[in-house]
């Protein structure tokens, strides 16, 4: 049993009002000189053993109906699994003061003295065993929760998805922009709930609001606070799993002391906010479990979609396309929410009709237009303005919609863009996605090849679409016979491709090493020349085993010719996220290697940690391709393959469709002279780290931007980057980051690598230095923003039915707030033994009836 | 009728203006006279006995005769009426009325004498506490009237009482035929007292009792714990009063009761009376049933 009012128990001291009113009125009796005591004589014996036993049965119940009184005041309440128990111990109680009055009756007989005290015996009995009853039953209890007007411990936790930017669904609310400060959106509405919530319990109720910030669980200092909080919680693009922010409420709620805990999840119940990944493996109900259970509150705030057109990430051909070449975006576009065509004729008021959407794709200005912007002018961002690039008019089908736009031929430089759909749905956060195309100057590459043909193809497969002399081609390929002979002539080259070396001699060997370490990038295609002209001898440079020339040898590990059984091997890659091989990896589909044989390869026995094997041969242990050291990439099989002894090595340019060697060959290149320099087009939940451009490649001159810039900026200093670390040839870099919302950060970058820490929304983030201008993109994963409801009986399956109360509107969620645990409360029981116990005492001290004794004491008007 | 409550004849200290008062608004209340029933009415002759007074003798009826005759009456000629009163302790109580049951019983009696004295009829007075006191010898004269109601203010009650004792010391005092009005509260044994009166009816005398209780003997109004003081006795015990009201009601309707049915048994008059009930009313309703009895 629990009191919730357990202050008005100091009441049961009341008990002592009757005591002291009977020690007190037993004092000084009146003295009445009264002739009739003849009456009072004769039965005076017996009337005084009554007298007193109805005394003291006066002197109880008036004590019975204060504590009572008391008691019930005090609000006692017991758990409804141990309604029986308390139902004993009153029947119990009832029976001993049954036996107990009765016990007092058969006590005013002379005969029946032995009877009373037998009766007396009985009820002393069942009075004790009544008390042990309730005492073992309120020992074993558990702690009731008290309702209503006491204390509670709340946390409130918002789903404040990037979803919560939706509009609310009502009259016209699909017309309206969610940008507007109208109040219609979801979260609007989820912090209205939670005001509702909040205003409901006493103001010294410690109130958490959490939201899917990784902001850590506290509870507010009062309402005020609680309230603030909940005006900051803001959508979040970057959330933390729902799961865990439900765990840490809960935690925070049972760290408390006040008995009454509650914790109210305020979402929108979109699929996209449970991934079975993260709720499978939630301990929710081992938490809720714990004693005393806790019972979980849902309040489903969402609807389901009613019109959505959400964009895929942007599948860009190239994104570092070469100078003034066009490249292909395909986009995916995706409609929710909108009626199957077939379904026509529709009732009014359901879904619309799936749309026409306009997909438009736009690129900042460069040049002249954006000459020193990104800058902060009047307290303003001002970026370079956005220039339409293409436009398109789709159908929109009732599933998925491919989207194919052009990227415009581009100079030099880092390009941001952004594809956006035109009209408002219902969630505008998806309706537009960034990206970042990087076209940098050519690279120069040299090749070197006994044979002038094969060395000509690999740099027509690298220069591709455009022939190998083209200016602006991204390679500036330069074939050679032979490698350079002056160490310093190495260093023009960003990268030499050996096509089917010849076994070098060791000043070669100490040059390419030397090469190598200076940052220059080799690509070996090993071949017949290396020596052994028939499988299995041993060639005469390379190290045999035990007797290596160096560990740092490139020619390192090479075992033996090999040729596999006929029909011969193929590719299979081993590391599918290695940069050389990963876009062959995203293909759909998957590449068919099984159809390009290799049938003669060098076998190698690869060293880790320096070597990492990106491709095998099927059917054995023996590396294909292996990344030596990062700068040094070693396939075993030779490229092109198509003439002199190489030919028959492999059919990997000989077969009919030969474009996976072409991509292999194009992608060990790009990813050797790092053309990509990592990806400038991420996701939300990456963490971007982006190479800054060298002064000497970019071509866009900052310093002078900034000059001219200055005099217009009113807040030119602020707009200036960190002069304390102005020099760019220090590892250390100062720069300027301009989000697409929020401030202008100062960013520091080193040995031209930055890392930024603060991507929390999607779009365009501009990373300015001194001399360089880059940026990135960050665009939501597509499934942040997925509008598909959550089936509610994956609620049941991961955190179990008993466990949680799934509310729709206020009112359902009012009704669930008390059924956490099921409770009796005893008030009115303890008023009818007060009343009850109120009546009788007035019954036994005859206050009722003296009126009518004294009409008929009076015989002679009783004789009319 | 107020005038005659107790209340206001209280003010009136002279005994013989209160007995005026009373019967005055007593008789002003009355449509027919009730005193024809004690007038002198002829009723038959019949013959003389050895042992009959020779007074009685009807000389006339002798003359015609020749033999004796004697004349009987509807009653006697005279209504030889005695006002007993009782003198005890227990008399003198008052609670919150404004007499005490001998005051009442006094202004009672003091009325009835007047009536009486105004019919003619001989009225004498027997007080009586443990033992009978005073002895006034009936007569008709008017200045006995004064002497009955000086007699009656001079008394003062106090002792104990022997109803019972008393009441056969009256029934062999008396040697005619009497009415005798007995006041009292009938604080003794009943059985001596009843046996009392059945010595008196025995005697042949006609028996009024006045039973004469304070308000507060019949209610029992007290209420908490009181020590309770007999007047005649002295004997004092607690009780608590409220607790104890229903037994002591029960006790006095059951020795009214007794009464009530000891007096119908002996064709006694029994007239309960409190102190609180108007002197006329009192009057009233104990006449007229009397008259309809007869």
């Amino acid at each position: 049993m629990t009191f919730l009012n357990a202050s008005l128990l100091l009441g049961l001291l009341a008990a002592a009002i009757p005591v002291v009113v009977h020690l007190m009125s037993r004092r000084e009796p009146r003295r009445i000189v009264f002739p009739a005591t003849r009456f009072v004589k004769q039965r005076l014996e017996s009337s005084r053993s009554r007298l007193r036993i109805r005394r003291w049965w006066l002197l109880a119940l008036r004590i019975l109906a204060l504590v009572a009184l008391a008691i019930a005041l005090a609000r006692p309440t017991i758990a409804s699994s141990l309604t029986p128990d308390w139902i004993a111990a009153g029947l119990l109680a009832v029976l001993g003061v049954a036996l107990l009055a009765t016990a007092g009756w058969a006590g005013f007989r002379e005969q029946q003295r032995g009877l009373a005290r037998v009766l007396a015996a009985a009820a002393a009995l069942s009075l004790i065993a009544a008390l042990l009853t309730a005492g073992a039953s309120a020992a074993r209890g558990p702690e009731i929760v008290p309702t209503e007007d006491a204390p509670a411990a709340i946390a409130i936790v918002l789903d404040n998805s990037i979803r919560t930017t939706r509009l609310a669904t009502g009259d016209g609310a699909t017309e309206l922009r969610s940008d507007e400060p109208d109040g219609s959106r979801v979260i609007d509405q989820m912090r209205e709930h939670a005001r509702w919530v909040i205003g409901r319990y006493p103001s010294d109720s410690r109130i958490a609001i959490l939201d899917r910030s990784p902001r850590p669980a506290a509870f507010s200092l009062d309402l005020a606070a609680a309230n603030r909080q909940l005006d900051r919680s803001e959508p979040q693009a970057l959330t933390r799993p729902l799961a865990e922010r439900i765990e840490a409420a809960i935690r925070l709620v049972r760290s408390s002391d006040l008995s009454r805990k509650r914790v109210l999840v305020i979402s929108d119940l979109t699929a996209a906010s449970f991934p079975p990944s993260e709720w499978e493996n939630a301990n929710l109900a081992a938490l809720l479990d714990q004693d005393p259970p806790l019972r979980l509150q849902i309040l489903d705030v969402g609807s389901p979609p009613v019109g959505n057109l959400r964009l895929g990430l942007p599948e860009i051909a190239d994104v570092t396309p070469a100078r003034q070449t066009p490249t292909a975006i395909s986009i995916r576009l995706d409609a929710e929410g909108f009626a199957e065509p077939e379904d026509a004729p529709l009732p009014a008021g359901s879904a619309p009709a799936p749309p026409t959407a306009i997909v438009e794709m736009r690129i900042h200005a460069t040049g002249e237009a954006a000459a020193g912007l990104p800058v902060i002018r009047d307290s303003e961002i001002v970026l370079p303005p956005l220039l339409g690039a293409d436009r398109t008019t789709v159908e929109v089908g009732p599933g998925a919609t491919r989207v194919l736009l052009s990227v415009p031929p581009l100079d030099i430089g880092t390009h941001h863009g952004s594809i956006r759909i035109l009209g408002g749905d219902e969630l505008s956060i998806d309706d537009e996605r960034f990206f970042t195309l990087q076209v940098r100057p050519a690279t120069s590459v040299l090749v070197v090849a006994s044979d002038r043909e094969s060395a000509e193809w690999i740099g027509s497969a690298l220069t591709a679409p455009r022939p190998p002399d083209d200016p602006l081609a991204e390679y500036r390929i330069e074939i050679s016979e032979w490698l350079p002979t002056q160490r310093e002539d190495y260093r023009v080259h960003d990268a030499i491709l050996l096509i089917d070396p010849a076994v070098p001699s060791p000043a070669t060997v100490a040059d390419l090493r030397a090469y190598l370490d200076e940052g220059g990038k080799l690509i070996s295609l090993l071949g017949p020349s290396l020596g052994g002209g028939t499988s299995g001898e041993v060639i005469p440079v390379a190290a045999p085993v035990g007797e290596s020339t160096g560990s740092d040898d490139w020619l390192d590990g090479l075992v033996r010719r090999w040729r596999p059984a006929a029909p011969g091997s193929f590719f299979e890659i081993d590391r599918p996220n290695h940069p050389a091989v990963a876009s062959l990896t995203d293909i759909a589909g998957g590449v068919p290697w099984s159809a390009f044989r290799i049938s003669q390869y060098w076998q190698l026995r690869p060293s880790p940690p320096r070597d990492t094997v990106v491709i095998r041969y099927a059917g054995s242990d023996h590396p294909a391709l292996v990344d030596r050291g990062g700068n040094h990439l070693l396939l075993t099989t030779p490229m092109p393959a198509l003439v002199g002894p190489a030919r028959g090595w492999n059919e990997l340019f000989t077969a009919s469709d030969a474009w996976p060697a072409f991509l292999l060959i194009r992608q060990m290149v790009q990813s050797l002279v790092d053309r990509d320099q990592g990806s400038h087009n991420l996701l939300i939940t990456d963490l971007p780290r982006i190479r800054l451009d060298t002064p000497d490649s970019a071509e866009v001159d900052i310093n002078a931007a900034i000059d001219s810039s200055q005099e217009r900026s009113t807040v030119g200093q602020a707009a200036r980057p960190d002069p304390t670390v102005g020099n760019p040839t220090d590892s250390e870099l100062s720069l300027q980051m301009f989000p697409p919302r929020g401030a202008v950060a100062p960013l520091r970058g080193r040995d031209s690598w930055v890392t930024v820490g603060n991507v929390d929304w999607p779009g365009t983030y501009w990373i300015r230095g001194e001399r360089s201008l880059t940026g990135f993109s960050v665009n939501l994963p597509p499934s942040q923003t997925e509008l598909r409801r959550l089936d509610p009986a994956r609620l049941d399956e991961w955190i179990g039915p008993e466990r949680y109360d799934l509310s729709s509107d206020r009112e359902s969620l009012r009704r669930t707030e008390g059924s956490d645990q099921p409770t009796r409360a005893l008030y009115g029981w303890w008023l009818l033994v007060m009343s009850g116990a109120f009546a009788i005492e007035q019954v036994i001290a005859n206050r009722f009836y003296r009126g009518s004794h004294s009409g008929r004491a009076t015989p002679v008007r009783g004789a009319k | 009728m107020t005038q005659l409550s107790p209340e206001s004849l209280n003010q009136i200290k002279r005994l013989d203006l209160r007995a005026r008062m009373i019967v005055r608004g007593f008789l002003q209340g009355l449509h027919h006279s009730p005193f024809h029933g004690f007038s002198v009415q002829f009723s038959e002759h019949r013959r003389y006995h050895r042992g009959d007074d020779p007074k009685l003798i009807d000389w006339l009826v002798y003359a015609k005769t020749d033999k004796y005759y004697v004349k009987r009456f509807e009653a006697e000629t005279n209504l030889t009426g005695y006002l007993v009163m009782d003198l005890s302790g227990s008399m003198g109580f008052k609670h919150t009325q404004p007499m005490t049951k001998f005051e009442y019983a006094i202004c009672l009696a003091a009325s009835l004498c007047y009536l009486m004295t105004m019919q003619q009829d001989p009225v004498g007075l027997i007080t009586f506490a443990d033992r009978v006191q005073a002895n006034l010898p009936a007569r008709s004269r008017r200045g006995h009237f004064a002497d009955v109601l000086g007699h009656l203010s001079r008394m003062t009650p106090a002792g104990e009482t022997d109803l019972g004792g008393c009441l056969t010391r009256v029934a062999t005092m008396l040697r005619h035929t009497s009415l005798v009005m007995l006041f009292s509260d009938l604080l003794g044994d009943p059985a001596e007292t009843l046996a009392g009166l059945a010595r008196l009816r025995h005697g042949g005398h006609d028996v009024i009792v006045f039973h004469v209780l304070d308000q507060a003997e019949i209610d029992f109004p007290f209420v908490g714990a009181v020590e309770l003081e007999d007047p005649e006795t002295g004997e004092r015990f607690q009780i608590d009063a409220g607790g104890y009201r229903d037994e002591y009601l029960s006790e006095v309707e059951r020795f009214r009761e007794a009464y009530r049915e000891g007096c119908g048994k002996l064709q006694v008059d029994y007239v309960p009376l409190s102190t609180e009930m108007p002197f006329d009313k009192a009057l009233t309703e104990y006449l007229i049933n009397r008259q309809s009895r007869f």
